[in-house]
């Protein structure tokens, strides 16, 4: 009896966390648990880490070097720099896990630059990411929040303009 | 070069002039595509089976029969037509005619009911049976401006589009118009012998717009209607009559 | 701590970079500091920005200049067993370099595809050895790899080492030259089908955009070194209204398809049918009287016997020959691998200056017109097997190293060349791939692409003189070394001091202290790859002093790197020389026979166990069997026949109707040397005696893609050019039988094929 109801809870779970990216609340385990909050509230801002979002398509990741720039000093103590210490010794980048990740049948070729230079906070996709920790997606973007916004501010709404 | 510095029309149609005169069949253009778009390698067992993706192809046509014969060497990619006769068949609108005249896949829409490619007389559409594979570490070659299509998907010569959308980018973020000459397709670029021209035909200073309506020039399989922006700049055969009117003999047969 | 956080921006940047320049000089490669447009500090390197830098092509031996499209990607890589992946700098795709005169900015499908040679999953990645024959390698570092091969050099007495490789230019000939030469070591040039005496057609391919008339007996749009060019001189031929192409060849070739007549010629009848051409030629043009006496037997009738061609057929080529203001005649590779070589050469050689030197004498050959002058760095002798049978009191070689050549592949089976390089004690490959003679190796030393690597090539051109610069466009994704970085690792005097070999090249270097020294000395601080560049500097200052003396060398090497190369302005077409002269003593010049009934049989004599001619051909795409290894050549359709993944022996309808052979069915090639099994493809472009096979299929060392059909060099015997020692590879008789299997024939375009069949 109570094995079966085990087994129902898992199955619960279990499809609870198949579902879970299609709830748009994908949030994957990062090897080290990198906190947004710490380091904006220090007063860095998106871009310094995410260096071309401005100038590219993609907003960028910092490589570890970077990260030991900083951290050589700073907070050098602390277990999880230590753990980006290592990384950074061994000249092998952290594995940091995609948070925003589209389906590959979406053919999707999204462009940071374009959006950031037709005015858009960053906080308008990724929400105040003062307030998070590691990464997580805060709200689910289907096509239909781009088209919106797209037709709201007569951007273009073609299909090849994003999906080539 | 002068004359495609021109400006051209508000909004650009793109178009392609092939001369068949100096096309020599040597398929760099088919390769350059593949490179430029992430054309998947089908393999060997789907070859056989017709299964390869080839969106810019070399067409050999044999004219006259038996030991005359002429060969033709012909490029043939998507012909973009303006009556596409693709575009009514899907019935989930995967693919239409823009406002500069290319024809997109729109690979996300598209469920593979495989009509277009049944409805394309120039066999130009290709569909992705299966997932393939890019063996590592071929996948860093991948082109970032050019999805990788997956399982049951149609695809096709998109006029590469991927650097007209680049090169439109480009003109806006710089505050200016767009200059025909920032675009080449991968086809036209590596090119050896300059046989394909890309150009817009809203701009008739431009190497493409000029030549456009020259008489010259051919469609493929005219009777179907299908108005291609793909024309053919015809070989001109010699105009020494004997060359020109007796095709080339083979040897004699020796028993 | 904010006020840490608020550094600027740009001090930021800056930081980083100091980190990451320290962190590439811990890696394995670094890369010169004042080369602008390489030096893209990876923290700088926007994603999805391409970087576009200049190179060279090495998918052929031509040398074209391309542009490589550079971009950020994520690539996996390995060290110290663990797998990571990195954002890099890596190749996306390959353009021709408009500015670089060979290419003119195309870029052939070979050379396209030379971007699947970088990021092949098969490659070699690291060195290894093996320890017994047929087992797998075992990986080495570098080192080891170097103390190893270094104790082999060492143990060897003089003469007792010997590299067999690929023809080298330019600095890699330079270092290794001196190298083998302080080795006492035996230098074999190794080409799969060799063409000594294709050179001055070559040069004169050059003068195509300006003929009117041209007439080939070669594959001049295909296989020659250098396609990109060929075609890019044969289009603008070509757009000249009236212009007409002849072409004569036993197999109607790629290059055929696109001639206005076909002239179907017995292979190894082009001596007689040029011959033939030429007396007709000086009738048309002085009258019957003034053919001198030792061309009049050379008759329509009488040659086109011999041509198996219609005499009236030849008549009609010498008209249009002879009406043509500018013509021109282009031997080939295929016209002269035969037995009879100089004797073909002669003929078209003299066919072409009796048509062109007449018709415009100032357009006549440039003064380097003979093949051994015509290239700054002729390396080493041509691999002949009376090289490798060792005549008595010259010792058999204890140490071979082989390089960019895979002659166990190619190589006829008569000469035994397996059995010979298992008799060697110690075998050292240095390539790209696992190919057949890389597993027959003890040590393997896996190479740089030219994307990864320095590189540089020159030769002169009737134009004038090319050299091609190539920085490493990126760094090498697995643990390999280019041949400079090996050679000046193994010869360690080479880089600080001169090497003792180019005695004009160290005036050079230390004339350098004016200009470059310091970029030198701190260049060479950085190994390996900073040794590649150091020497490849010495080089090209020498090409400075030489060609551009009053340009100092920190303006020209800037230059060079910014245009992908240097290249002189085209030299002035106005040496006119020996090939223009009257016809008689241009004869007697070249020695001509005086009777054509010596040649009735040309090629290998005629029997009943072999009835037909074999037209072993290169494959426009797959060359002499490298491009086999990459998927995107294997893919693409042939360009004459549009099959894909395969091989193939193509049979006049005739013949296999006479065979009872259909499409795909299997059948039998054989010849006294071997045979092999192939599917038939009805080609009606050939001559009813006469099977054609592509070479470069046929691989046993790949994998599943590589491997496919058989390999026709099997069917090779060991026939020479008699003056140069290049194999005949076109003189060959075999005989065809049905195998009664059917064989895959992935074709692409079939339903137009099939129409002119069966019509």
């Amino acid at each position: 009896m109570k094995r079966w109801k085990y087994a129902l809870a898992a199955l619960v779970l279990a499809g609870l966390g198949a579902a879970y990216p299609r709830l748009g609340l994908r949030a994957p385990r990062q090897p080290i648990a990198f906190p947004h909050n710490l380091h904006l509230q220090a007063g860095m801002h998106c871009a310094d880490c995410h260096r071309d979002a401005a100038v590219s398509n993609r907003a960028g990741l910092p490589s570890v070097r970077e990260c030991a720039l900083c951290h050589q000093r700073l907070r050098a103590r602390s277990p999880l720099i230590r753990q980006v210490m290592d990384y950074a010794r061994r000249g092998i980048e952290i594995p940091w896990q995609r948070v925003y990740v589209y389906p590959a049948s979406a053919h999707l070729r999204f462009r940071h630059n374009l959006h950031l230079a037709a005015g858009l906070a960053c906080r308008t996709c990724h929400g105040d990411m003062r307030r998070l920790a590691t990464a997580r997606v805060w709200k689910p973007m289907p096509m239909g929040v781009c088209i919106a916004c797209h037709r709201q501010h007569g951007a273009k709404t073609g299909c090849e303009d994003c999906h080539v | 070069m002068s004359q495609t510095d021109s400006k051209p029309a508000a909004t650009p149609r793109w178009g392609m002039i092939i001369d068949l005169n100096a096309c020599t069949g040597c398929s760099a253009c088919a390769v350059a595509c593949r490179a430029e778009n992430n054309i998947a390698i089908a393999g060997a067992k789907e070859a056989a089976y017709n299964g390869t993706l080839q969106w810019m192809r070399i067409e050999r046509t044999w004219t006259g029969s038996g030991r005359n014969f002429r060969v033709e060497n012909r490029p043939v990619n998507c012909q973009q037509c303006d009556a596409a006769p693709c575009e009514p068949v899907c019935p989930v609108l995967a693919t239409y005619t823009n406002a500069e005249g290319i024809s997109v896949q729109v690979y996300n829409r598209c469920v593979g009911t495989r009509y277009c490619g049944l409805n394309c007389p120039y066999q130009g559409r290709f569909f992705n049976w299966f997932d393939y594979a890019w063996p590592s570490p071929m996948e860093v070659q991948l082109n970032p401006d050019v999805s990788r299509r997956t399982r049951g998907i149609m695809e096709k010569c998109s006029f590469c589009i991927q650097r007209i959308l680049a090169a439109e980018r480009q003109a806006e973020l710089e505050k200016r118009a767009l200059r025909e000459r920032d675009i080449q397709p991968a086809c036209a670029q590596s090119c050896p012998a300059e046989a394909l021209r890309f150009g817009d035909l809203n701009n008739p200073g431009g190497a493409v717009g000029a030549a456009w309506d020259s008489s010259g020039l051919e469609v493929l399989l005219p009777e179907v209607g299908t108005r291609p922006k793909v024309r053919y700049a015809r070989r001109v055969t010699p105009p020494d009559s004997r060359l020109a009117a007796a095709p080339t003999p083979t040897a004699e047969v020796e028993a | 701590m904010s006020d840490r956080f608020s550094l600027p921006r740009r001090d930021f940047v800056k930081l980083t970079l100091v980190g990451s320049a320290s962190a590439a000089a811990a890696g394995c490669h670094t890369q010169g500091r004042e080369l602008a447009p390489l030096l893209i500090p990876e923290e700088t390197i926007v994603p999805g920005t391409a970087y576009w830098s200049r190179g060279l092509c090495r998918q052929c031996g031509a040398g074209c200049g391309v542009l490589v499209k550079r971009m950020q990607a994520i690539v996996p890589l390995e060290r110290d067993g663990q797998a990571f992946r990195q954002a890099r700098l890596v190749a996306k795709k390959l353009e021709g370099n408009p500015e670089h005169p060979l290419n003119q900015g195309g870029l052939c499908a070979r050379g396209q595809a030379g971007l699947e040679a970088t990021y092949h999953p098969r490659r070699l990645a690291a060195p290894g050895e093996r320890t017994r024959p047929g087992a797998p390698l075992q990986r080495l570092s570098w080192s080891a790899a170097g103390d190893r091969l270094r104790r082999q050099l060492q143990a060897a007495r003089p003469g007792e080492v010997a590299w067999l490789g690929r023809p080298l230019r330019a600095t890699e000939a330079e270092l290794t030259g001196a190298w083998l030469t302080r080795l006492q070591a035996r230098w074999w040039e190794y080409e799969a089908l060799p063409a000594p005496r294709a050179a001055a057609d070559a040069l004169r391919l050059e003068r195509l955009p300006q003929a009117d008339c041209l007439l080939s007996f070669g594959n001049f749009l295909e296989a020659w070194p250098g396609q990109a060019g060929a075609i890019r001189a044969y289009s603008r031929f070509r757009r000249r209204p009236g212009s007409v192409f002849l072409q004569a060849e036993p197999r109607l070739s790629l290059t055929g398809t696109n001639a206005d007549q076909w002239i179907a010629l017995r292979p190894g009848a082009e001596g007689v049918f040029a011959l033939a051409l030429a007396a007709q030629w000086i009738a048309l043009r002085g009258g019957e009287s003034s053919v001198p006496a030792w061309l009049r037997p050379y008759t329509p009738q009488r040659a086109g016997r011999i041509c198996g061609v219609p005499a009236s057929q030849l008549r009609a080529a010498a008209r249009r020959l002879a009406a043509a203001r500018q013509p021109l005649v282009l031997g080939g590779p295929g016209a002269y691998a035969h037995e009879h070589a100089a004797f073909q050469a002669a003929a078209i050689g003299f066919l072409a200056s009796l048509a062109e030197g007449e018709a415009s004498p100032a357009a006549a050959l440039p003064a380097a017109s003979s093949p051994a002058a015509a290239q700054p760095h002729k390396s080493g002798a041509p691999a002949t097997p009376s090289a490798f049978s060792m005549p008595a009191g010259q010792p058999a070689p204890r140490v071979l190293i082989v390089h960019e050549a895979n002659p166990v592949f190619s190589a006829p089976p008569g000469w035994k060349l397996e059995a010979w390089l298992a008799s060697i004690p110690y075998v050292a490959v240095l390539g790209t791939m696992p190919d057949e003679t890389a597993q027959m190796a003890h040590l393997v030393l896996p190479l740089s692409t030219t994307l990864e690597s320095w590189a540089d090539d020159e030769r002169v051109t009737a134009a004038g003189f090319v050299a091609s610069l190539n920085p490493p466009a990126m760094q090498p994704l697995h643990d390999t070394r280019s041949l400079i970085e090996i050679v000046t690792e193994l010869s360690p005097p080479a880089v600080p001091a001169a090497p003792a070999a180019s005695a004009k090249t160290a005036p050079a270097a230390t004339a350098s202290a004016s200009s470059a020294a310091p970029a030198i000395a701190a260049v060479a601080a950085a190994a390996p790859a900073g040794a590649a560049e150091l020497a490849i500097r010495r080089h090209w200052h020498a090409i400075q002093q030489r060609y551009a003396p009053r340009q100092p060398f920190a303006d020209f090497w800037p230059a060079a790197l910014e245009r992908g190369g240097f290249w002189t302005a085209p030299a002035p077409a106005n040496t006119p020389n020996a090939a223009a002269a009257a016809p008689s003593s241009a004869a007697r010049r070249l020695q001509l026979p005086a009777q054509p009934s010596a040649l009735t049989a040309p090629t290998a004599p005629a029997s009943s166990e072999y009835p037909l001619y074999l037209d072993l051909y290169e494959s426009p795409l797959m060359g002499d069997g490298t491009g086999s290894w990459l998927t995107w050549l294997q893919e693409l359709p042939d360009p004459t026949t549009s099959a894909m993944w395969c091989n193939w022996v193509e049979v006049h309808p005739q013949l296999a109707a006479k065979l009872g052979l259909r499409q795909g069915d299997g059948a039998w090639v054989e010849s006294a040397a071997g045979r092999i099994e192939l599917p038939v493809f009805l080609y009606p472009g050939l001559r009813p005696d006469t099977v054609a096979i592509p070479a470069g299929q046929g691989h046993s060392a790949g994998d599943a893609p590589t491997n496919r059909g058989a390999n026709p060099f099997r069917l090779l015997a060991d026939l020479r050019d008699p003056a140069t020692g290049a194999l005949a590879w076109k003189a060959n008789r075999v005989r065809l039988s049905a195998s009664g299997r059917r064989l895959p024939l992935p074709l692409f375009g079939h339903s137009l094929h099939q129409e002119i069949l069966h019509r």
